[in-house]
């Protein structure tokens, strides 16, 4: 029988595997994937504790993934043009290598 | 518009029924979730690990389809299909897209990551390790299918969240316009 401890397990490991990607990756747009998969780990949270848990608000966790999926796609268009500035005034794309406002 | 719901709830009565059936015996022999489960994280997994960002890119996608495969599962076919759409049709593409811009000064001898992994590794799935103990004392439980989903969502999003829907949609609008000057070419600056 498959809980709500499953899809918290699975929703866990899955933000923490993105975490670790944020916190390793060197590529700017990997880094930004990684966030994605951090997206989608808190959607499957919420849909997950919609269905197994009966609120006031129940519908709440089934709408509210569509507004982090709008935030979502806005924060890729926005992250993806800020690497493409880099990329053309640095020639790179390595979050590293992005220290002009370094002290 | 509810005694349109009704009418088309009468019509799907037993058509529905059965798929929810076939799903539930998928569900009890938990055939469907671990699949998924193996599936979103080995892809998330190849995302984070693998050097070739454009392979990473393309596991991407496959996590995307997976995460929509558990909201079929959680029988919320309305948002697996937002995610399935949006998600690895918009998103994926556009970081796709990004990457075929930005690959050309990479160097096959540069490090993909950066000199904390082993900390990050230890602390990432310390935390995972935590998280996944600390929810093992939750009960089962019972489940809630909502009756009549894909309307209520409609309703909330017109009522309850009318607000946070139009910001979204001007925060949308804002943060492409915001892409797209942010992106351009500059002639004179």
């Amino acid at each position: 029988m498959i809980g709500i401890f499953h899809y918290l397990a699975l929703s866990a490991v899955l933000f923490c595997i993105g975490l670790y990607g944020v916190l390793t990756r060197r590529n700017g747009i990997a880094v930004l994937m990684s966030i994605e998969l951090m997206f989608n780990a808190a959607n499957i949270n919420f849909v997950a504790f919609s269905y197994y848990f009966k609120g006031i608000h129940f519908i709440s966790g089934e709408v509210f993934p569509l507004f982090v999926i709008a935030v979502a796609a806005s924060e890729a268009a926005v992250g993806l043009a800020i690497i493409l500035s880099l990329y053309r005034n640095k020639k790179t794309v390595n979050v590293d290598e992005a220290n002009q406002l370094r002290g | 518009m509810r005694f349109y719901a009704a009418a088309d709830e009468d019509h799907k009565a037993q058509k529905g029924n059965i798929y929810e059936n076939r799903i539930r015996l998928l569900m009890s022999n938990s055939v469907l979730f671990y699949s998924l489960a193996v599936l979103i994280i080995s892809c998330a997994f190849a995302v984070v690990f693998l050097r070739n960002i454009f392979h990473a890119g393309l596991f991407l996608l496959g996590a995307f389809l997976g995460v929509a495969g558990i909201y079929i599962a959680l029988f919320n076919y309305f948002l697996a299909a937002v995610q399935a759409l949006v998600y690895s049709g918009a998103i994926a593409v556009l970081i796709l897209f990004g990457i075929m811009l930005t690959q050309r000064h990479y160097r096959k001898e540069d490090p993909s990551h950066n000199a904390f992994k082993w900390i990050a590794f230890v602390l990432s799935f310390g935390i995972a390790g935590f998280l996944v103990d600390s929810f093992r004392s939750l009960k089962p439980g019972s489940i809630f299918p909502v009756k009549h989903l894909l309307y209520q969502m409609g309703m909330a999003l017109m009522q309850t969240y009318a607000i946070p829907f139009e910001v979204i949609s001007a925060l949308l609008l804002v943060a492409l316009l915001g892409a797209f000057s942010l992106a351009r070419e500059k002639e004179d600056l």
